[in-house]
């Protein structure tokens, strides 16, 4: 399977970021970041150190990248590093749509609320995977992945569900998310060898 | 004395959820599929609408295999 290169990274990085108006921070280097790794660990959320290795983080239009884009490291493969920034930008989507109150109260007031935040991010995911591969992405496997933002296992649950759902129209050619549609249009204009899937 | 009756009374019906629901149970809401959160509430997958604009077709929200709901074409084929 071909693999992106680093200049369709950063090309991809550049669209998505100038469309979403969002601006890129080195996570592991921004003060804000490692406050909020504080706040968040304070309120049980995520893992201060895990937080900051590991996870991308967008608030507001700011996303918080813990790598350089274009550039793989062991944890983030070019690939994924492409799909992390069509999930971070869905939460700009999100923060737009509600609002910053509401999508603050959403996202850390219930883990109903942030569950349904992140399940919908996740998605992405989902959607890029299939347009590449052909494939579906585990809803099992991705909803798991909520366990790291201090969840109940009932949310864990719904977010399989709310997964599964999705994969039912995807596998039948449906693109929910919007960032996933900047994604995939600007993926089969500018780098369509990286999709193994028949069109 | 009215008053404290009507107090409480207001207060459970602001705090109680418009459309409780069964946590994991899934239905579609016209054209909306949805699932029951951890809280008892409903809340959106996706909108079958928006779908159509995004995917082309036309989409509904219909039940499916496992008993869950989600949008599939309305012709019934894959796209």
């Amino acid at each position: 399977m071909s693999e992106p290169t680093p200049e369709i990274v950063r090309d991809f990085y550049a669209y998505m970021t100038a469309k979403y108006r969002a601006q890129l921070v080195d996570k592991r280097l921004a003060f804000e970041a490692n406050l909020a790794a504080k706040v968040l660990r304070q309120m049980g959320i995520v893992d201060a150190d895990a937080f900051l290795d590991h996870f991308a983080t967008t608030i507001g239009h700011r996303i918080y990248m813990p790598f350089t884009p274009g550039e793989p490291t062991a944890g983030w493969s070019l690939w994924s590093q492409l799909m992390v920034l069509a999930h971070e930008c869905q939460h700009i989507v999100q923060y737009d749509s509600l609002g910053p109150l509401r999508f603050g109260w959403q996202y850390l007031g219930s883990t109903a609320g942030r569950t349904r935040l992140e399940a919908e991010a996740y998605r992405c995911q989902l959607e890029l995977h299939f347009w590449r591969t052909g494939k579906l992405l585990s809803a099992h496997e991705l909803a798991a992945s909520l366990r790291s933002y201090a969840v109940t296992e009932a949310d864990v649950r719904v977010a399989e569900t709310f997964l599964a759902m999705s994969a039912e129209s995807v596998k039948r050619g449906a693109i929910i998310n919007p960032t996933s549609r900047a994604a995939i249009d600007w993926l089969n204009a500018h780098a369509p060898e990286l999709r193994t899937a028949k069109a | 004395m009215k008053l404290c009756l009507i107090i409480p009374v207001l207060f459970l019906i602001a705090c109680s959820p418009a459309d409780p629901c069964r946590v994991n149970e899934t239905r579609c809401s016209g054209a909306v599929a949805q699932v029951c959160g951890s809280d008892e509430r409903w809340t959106d997958v996706m909108n079958c609408d928006e779908v159509a604009a995004q995917s082309g077709g036309s989409w509904s929200c219909q039940k499916i295999v496992d008993g869950s709901h989600a949008c599939l074409p309305s012709d019934g084929g894959a796209r």
